[in-house]
């Protein structure tokens, strides 16, 4: 093992802290404690009905229904109501959008199953199968698209799957060490070449209208893959010990944690998420190795972490202030704005306006606010890439007829709140359909707070 | 921030010398007349146009097929006899028969001719319209259209260099229509907006806001206008016939006088591996009047001087006949008709060898016909950006302008 290597296996393969230290002081003193030494004063906590939208649209991908809102204002508790929705229905079906979204994109693909991905994911995550498990999964998956959903993560990054595979479960980049040593990191041209070894043995076979793929051991010949810690397998399962590799080092458990909090918080520990690098370091050091041992403590269980994270007082900072204060935001002591995701304006309009016709053609309505020109990840980073024609698109969206309603009544369902004396103002005299068209672009509305 | 063509030519400076450098001293004089292209149009052929039908024929080969070779306004110049009206106008276009390719993938194929660059996973490159979008002066419209397809990404560039994709344009014409009548909503909107926004000062809240403006400002522009082919005298409708491809084409000459910088026009149906000779037949009949009507069109109006017009797909097809009479694809021959913009006509750059199997004079690489093209607008094809992560990325990948098309 050269020295380089060696520096490298102690980075990737160093575990989680030994078993009778101290217990870690948690979310919340660890920031408390990072605040203090940087001189940041956090945001105060938002009140109960903000709380509810953030958690709803996080857990459940929509803002709570004006019956939600009003019997958690009378009964405000935060653990019940995390419980509720992390048992709801909702619950894997929003996150396996999310994560669908974030391993293949929105965009059309030729050949591998986008929604078969989405609905094995939504079975895993319903029957709260471990991250650690579903990553080794998705990376040996054998079999036929349209009927083992698994498969289709590996077939729509096949071209260089080693790159998407580092970058989702590790957010290492090996994208620059394709075609040379990375300018900047520690990543050369040979680790690329190694990891994407463990791919070689991949047969791909055209059926009809699917796509069948297996290992074929005959491909198994020439170099043997390395892991970037250095392990190599000892058999020729090739990808199922990959699986194994990854899930047992280090930065797995930091990336799967740095990727729940983006996505609650806004903003990753390490942001963007998928760019752990020596040039791009957490923002809170600290908290990601925190964090990334409750992980494995927890033995990869997204609910018990996202159970975690929305009770922290981290949580509920408010993301109202100004001036704009970038270090708190990177700090945490003030919440970031995010776009909904699509999924989550159609879903969030559908409770709002009570519509059925609205979730009725919400596959319509979704393709048309994704726009055509983007086929990137939304979810890859919460900065705002809207073009003019997608936000023509959502101003053309045709809504439902608003339940007959008064402003206050619209108010509560689409904004959560009552409106203010100068809104009612601005609104007096307007008929329903103006107003609710008028919430559902407004900012307020088009952004998580 | 905005380098345009007049600050890369005024201040010359390192970028432009060590660009005449790469290129030799004697290219410095030709390419330092000043750039006349102020906008390109490109008809884009996808799934591949087989070359030997069209642009590279090889009369009597057995690689040949069933098409006779036909004369052009250029003596010594013959194309494929289903372009007859392009044929008479190849004063105006030049053919690069030896672009040699490697991606024989039509989405890889599709990116490495849209953006000059093959594609890596998690490292956009921007599409050419996308660059000439942001290095020629602003508008108060999309300035990147694509008509019947969606068109690439402007990646690091950001959203505003993004494509403006009309699928089909009667549907766009009725949404710019359900907008105007909605401004009334959509400034409410604003004006709720306000207290929220100062309370919570951030660039996504600028951003959407400039969006928001931007398609206000949109709404009263000549874009608008340029896409309700109604407003055209019936008899010059009538020239680029009823085929959709025709009315594409019609739209963005609209679209190009009022103003847009890059428009690409799709005729899809180029994936021709089987009855090859019926299929280009077919395609080459929609193509042809059409084409044909936007040189003289743009001629007439004296706008060919500063368009480019690039004609192009993936890749090209095998010199072979398949056993389904087709042909397959073929990238190390590909073929591209390039014109107006200030790059000259009639001339034919490379060779390829008898059977049409491989280019056997003045290979062109993919990048070339990029560096090309943004020679012709005046932009520096070693212009380095900055992506958003704090890379830097070149504009092209090594091109260099083709000299022969000086």
């Amino acid at each position: 093992m050269s020295s380089r290597t060696s520096v490298l296996f102690l980075l990737l393969a160093a575990g989680a802290p030994a078993a009778g230290q101290a217990p870690a002081p948690g979310i919340d003193g660890i920031l408390a404690a990072h605040w203090k030494g940087a001189g940041i004063a956090p945001a105060p906590l938002v009140g109960d009905a903000e709380f509810l939208r953030r958690l709803s649209l996080d857990l459940a991908g929509r803002i709570p229904s004006k019956a939600e809102l009003e019997a958690f204002l009378r009964k405000p508790d935060r653990a019940a109501k995390i419980d509720e929705l992390l048992a709801s229905p909702e619950f894997p079906r929003f996150w396996s959008e999310v994560w669908t979204a974030w391993l293949n994109g929105y965009a059309a693909a030729f050949d591998s199953n986008r929604e078969g991905l989405r609905f094995w994911l939504e079975k895993e995550i319903r029957e709260g199968a471990p991250w650690d498990r579903i990553v080794s999964r998705l990376v040996s998956a054998s079999g036929v698209s349209n009927v083992d959903g698994s498969v289709n993560f590996i077939l729509h990054n096949g071209v260089d799957p080693a790159i998407k595979v580092s970058r989702a479960f590790l957010g290492i980049r090996l994208d620059c060490a394709k075609c040379h040593d990375h300018p900047f990191d520690r990543w050369t041209q040979k680790h690329f070449e190694e990891m994407s070894r463990f791919f070689a043995t991949i047969r791909r076979e055209n059926l009809t209208g699917s796509v069948r793929v297996s290992d074929a051991s005959d491909r198994a010949g020439g170099p043997k893959p390395r892991f970037l810690t250095g392990s190599q397998p000892v058999t020729a399962r090739w990808r199922e010990e990959l699986g194994y590799f990854i899930t047992e080092s280090r930065p797995f458990g930091r990336a799967f944690a740095n990727r729940l909090w983006y996505h609650f918080m806004g903003r990753g520990i390490v942001d963007p998420p998928d760019d752990f690098s020596l040039r791009n370091k957490p923002s809170v050091p600290a908290l990601l190795d925190f964090l990334a041992a409750e992980a494995e403590t927890r033995a990869w269980d997204l609910r018990s972490m996202a159970r975690l994270i929305c009770l922290s007082d981290a949580y509920r900072r408010s993301s109202a202030g100004a001036p704009r204060d970038p270090k708190a935001e990177a700090a945490f002591a003030r919440r970031v704005l995010k776009p909904l995701l699509p999924e989550q304006v159609i879903d969030s309009l559908a409770v709002a306006l009570d519509s059925d016709a609205l979730r009725q053609r919400r596959a319509a309505a979704l393709r048309g606010l994704l726009g055509r020109s983007f086929g990137e990840d939304f979810s890859l980073t919460w900065r705002h890439r809207e073009t003019v024609q997608d936000l023509m698109a959502k101003f053309a969206l045709d809504l439902p007829a608003p339940p007959s309603a008064s402003t206050e009544d619209l108010y509560l369902r689409m904004l959560s709140r009552r409106p203010t004396a100068r809104e009612r103002e601005l609104l007096r005299g307007r008929p329903a359909a103006e107003v609710v068209s008028a919430l559902a672009h407004s900012n307020e509305f088009y952004f998580g707070h | 921030m905005m380098t345009n063509r007049r600050g890369f030519l005024a201040g010359a400076a390192g970028g432009f010398f060590a660009y005449a450098l790469r290129n030799g001293g004697g290219d410095l004089f030709a390419q330092a007349a000043p750039a006349r292209a102020k906008r390109c149009l490109v008809l884009w052929m996808d799934g591949g146009p087989s070359q030997i039908d069209t642009f590279d024929p090889k009369p009597g080969e057995e690689t040949g097929g069933d098409f006779k070779a036909i004369g052009t306004a250029v003596p010594g110049l013959r194309i494929g006899e289903p372009l007859p009206q392009i044929a008479r106008r190849m004063d105006k276009l030049s053919v690069i028969r030896s672009i040699r390719s490697s991606e024989g993938d039509h989405l890889r194929g599709q990116y490495l001719l849209h953006t000059g660059f093959p594609l890596v996973e998690g490292f956009g490159r921007p599409a050419a319209g996308a660059v000439v979008s942001k290095e020629t002066p602003e508008a108060k419209f999309p300035k990147y259209v694509t008509l019947g397809a969606p068109g690439f990404g402007p990646a690091f560039l950001g959203p505003a260099h993004a494509p403006f994709a009309i699928e089909e344009i009667p549907k766009a014409l009725a949404t710019f229509r359900a907008l105007a009548g909605r401004r009334e909503r959509i400034r409410l909107s604003r004006e709720l907006d306000r207290e929220f926004d100062a309370a919570h000062p951030s660039p996504a809240l600028d951003g959407r806001g400039e969006t928001v403006r931007k398609i206000e400002e949109l709404l009263d522009t000549p874009f608008v206008r340029a896409l309700d082919l109604e407003r055209e005298p019936a008899r010059e409708r009538g020239r680029y016939g009823p085929h959709p491809f025709g009315q594409r084409c019609l739209a963005a000459r609209r679209l190009l006088e009022a103003g847009a910088t890059f428009v690409e026009v799709h005729l899809d149906g180029w994936d021709t591996h089987v009855e090859n000779f019926a299929r280009v037949g077919e395609l080459c009949g929609v193509l042809d009047g059409p084409w044909a009507a936007l040189v003289d069109d743009l001629d007439a109006k004296g706008l060919l001087a500063e368009t480019v017009l690039l004609w192009m797909g993936e890749f090209g097809r095998t010199p072979g006949i398949n056993a389904r009479r087709g042909r397959d694809h073929y990238p190390r021959v590909t073929c591209a008709v390039v014109g107006g913009g200030g790059i000259p006509g009639g001339r034919i750059v490379g060779e390829t060898d008898r059977l049409g199997t491989s280019v056997v004079k003045d290979p062109v690489t993919v990048p070339d016909l990029f560096a090309t093209l943004f020679a012709a607008f005046g932009i520096d094809p070693a212009r380095r950006f900055r992506t958003e992560f704090g890379g830097t990325a070149t504009l092209t990948d090594g091109g260099r302008p083709i000299r022969a098309l000086a």
